[in-house]
């Protein structure tokens, strides 16, 4: 028997008034240790649907659950569980240097000084910034601030970490560095949640896969099973798959 | 990128990083009422002092020059315009204009105090976490009736936070435009609004995320309380300061 969900969506739909984006009758359920890699094009309903993991938006109709419980009645416990990182990390970085930044959410959280220096020097050894933790968060590449938006929500040490576009404007280098990242983040046990129309990248950390299109949920399968049919809903099929052969992975 | 500059703090292990914060404050504002107060001998005992600072603060006084270049040039005009316009013995005299001995005196004590203050302004910046000044205007704001102390503070921490970020918007909205041949545009007013909007729009937009975002990491005003260090020089630097103050107003 397969063990409870950490999130259920049920029938989750939201509405933005005029603009008829939003997202419609979306059901899933995400269970502890999964990678869930969720694709579609821009305006598929991405961004919305992750809003509603960490209670940032509430169902316009059905509900979404964490831990059994709606976000509805207790967003809080939602925000706990679920970290979420933003597309854009200049916008999510308000500490003054780096270690400051990280230690912002347990801050809000009201730990102790001495559980959120542990917390903010676990986050910098997970995500590879111990050597810029006094820097000015100005100062660093894009790659390193996107860790550095990541280190903020693992400090919090929230059982789900939702990435919303995390490749976007990055080089190569600073997109292995993060898959890296990542990877290791799955691998340490947390449930991993990432919003991409570029799949390629991470498609083989990926134990799920689902795909939104004009707001619904069209698909929810194994990443491979899917791979012939993500042309028709706008997100580019990988190369290798193009060719006959067998998907390699970005990063190790 | 946002630019880095002398007022950026530095990391070390230097006395004046180690002192608490709050007493840092307070020897500023102390040193601050002794240099506007004093005359040429306390003034001299605090440039030795802000002299001595200075070193571990790692500035170079080249650098120093460049990045004051505009506030020197503030200075030097108030040098002159104490010196011409003060009565007294002429001393100088070009096309019709003389400076006076009494003048230079005063002009030349005037802007030694400036410079000093600008000084202590950056040994305070460049050996302070902005997360403790932070802190510290949560502490002193504590007891003031109606002041939401931990809202002020955060606002501090989003000011200090964002303002490289908009000077980095507001020149990209200048070169995009420039790049569309607008530096050609005469019209100051039209200029102005065509560079104000744009960015106007683009600094809400990012107010807009970060509340988003910080709101994402459970932001709420009861958080965790600032800490503060102690390094045990505390008194005896309060003292020093409280006595440069006392002579201040007797010499």
């Amino acid at each position: 028997m397969r063990a409870r969900p950490l999130i259920e969506a049920d029938q989750l739909c939201h509405g933005y008034d005029s603009t008829g984006n939003g997202i419609r009758k979306i059901s899933f359920q995400i269970f502890k240790g999964e990678f869930l890699l969720v694709a579609g094009k821009n305006g598929s309903g991405k961004s919305t649907l992750f809003r509603h993991l960490n209670a940032l938006l509430m169902p316009t109709a059905g509900d979404l659950l964490v831990h059994g419980r709606s976000i509805r009645k207790d967003p809080l416990a939602a925000r706990k569980t679920v970290g979420l990182v933003f597309q854009d990390a200049d916008t999510q970085i308000v500490g003054e240097t780096v270690a400051d930044d990280i230690a912002f959410g347990p801050e809000n959280l009201g730990l102790s000084r001495n559980e959120i220096q542990e917390r903010v020097d676990l986050a910098l050894d997970a995500l590879g910034l111990s050597q810029l933790q006094e820097r000015n968060p100005s100062s660093l590449s894009g790659g390193e601030k996107r860790r550095l938006a990541i280190a903020g929500v693992v400090a919090m040490d929230p059982e789900v970490i939702v990435l919303d576009e995390p490749f976007s404007n990055l080089d190569h280098p600073g997109t292995l560095d993060l898959i890296a990242c990542i990877e290791k983040l799955h691998q340490t046990g947390r449930t991993i949640v990432l919003a991409t129309h570029d799949i390629e990248k991470v498609i083989t950390l990926a134990t799920r896969m689902i795909i939104l299109d004009r707001g619904s949920l069209v698909a929810d399968d194994v990443p491979q099973a899917l791979l012939k049919h993500l042309e028709q809903f706008g997100i580019r099929e990988p190369c290798a798959s193009r060719l006959g052969m067998e998907v390699q992975p970005w990063a190790s | 990128m946002g630019q880095l500059n002398l007022f950026t703090y530095i990391p070390s292990t230097s006395i004046a990083h180690d002192l608490d914060v709050r007493c840092k404050l307070c020897c500023l504002s102390l040193m601050s009422l002794a240099t506007f107060r004093g005359g040429p001998v306390p003034l001299a005992l605090i440039t030795a002092m802000v002299a001595g600072l200075l070193i571990p603060a790692a500035i170079r006084p080249l650098t120093l020059l460049r990045e004051l270049k505009f506030f020197f040039l503030l200075v030097a005009m108030v040098f002159i315009s104490r010196s011409v316009t003060t009565g007294g013995e002429p001393m100088i005299n070009l096309l019709g204009i003389s400076a006076t001995k009494q003048g230079i005196a005063e002009g030349a004590l005037l802007s030694w105090k400036f410079v000093l203050v600008m000084l202590m302004g950056i040994v305070f910046a460049r050996t302070t976490k902005p997360s403790h000044v932070k802190g510290a205007v949560q502490w002193f704001l504590r007891p003031v009736p109606f002041i939401p102390e931990t809202r002020a503070a955060v606002m501090i921490s989003l000011f200090l936070r964002f303002m490289p970020l908009i000077l980095n918007q507001a020149s990209e909205v200048s070169q995009a435009q420039q790049a569309r041949c607008f530096h050609l545009e005469k019209n100051p007013v039209k200029r102005l609004v065509r560079l104000t909007v744009p960015l106007l729009k683009k600094t809400f937009q990012s107010a807009d995320r970060m509340a988003l975002a910080m709101e994402a990491r459970s932001y709420s005003e009861k958080r965790t309380d600032p800490a503060f260090i102690r390094s045990g020089h505390e008194p005896l630097t309060l003292a020093l300061c409280l006595l440069v103050l006392g002579l201040s107003f007797m010499v």
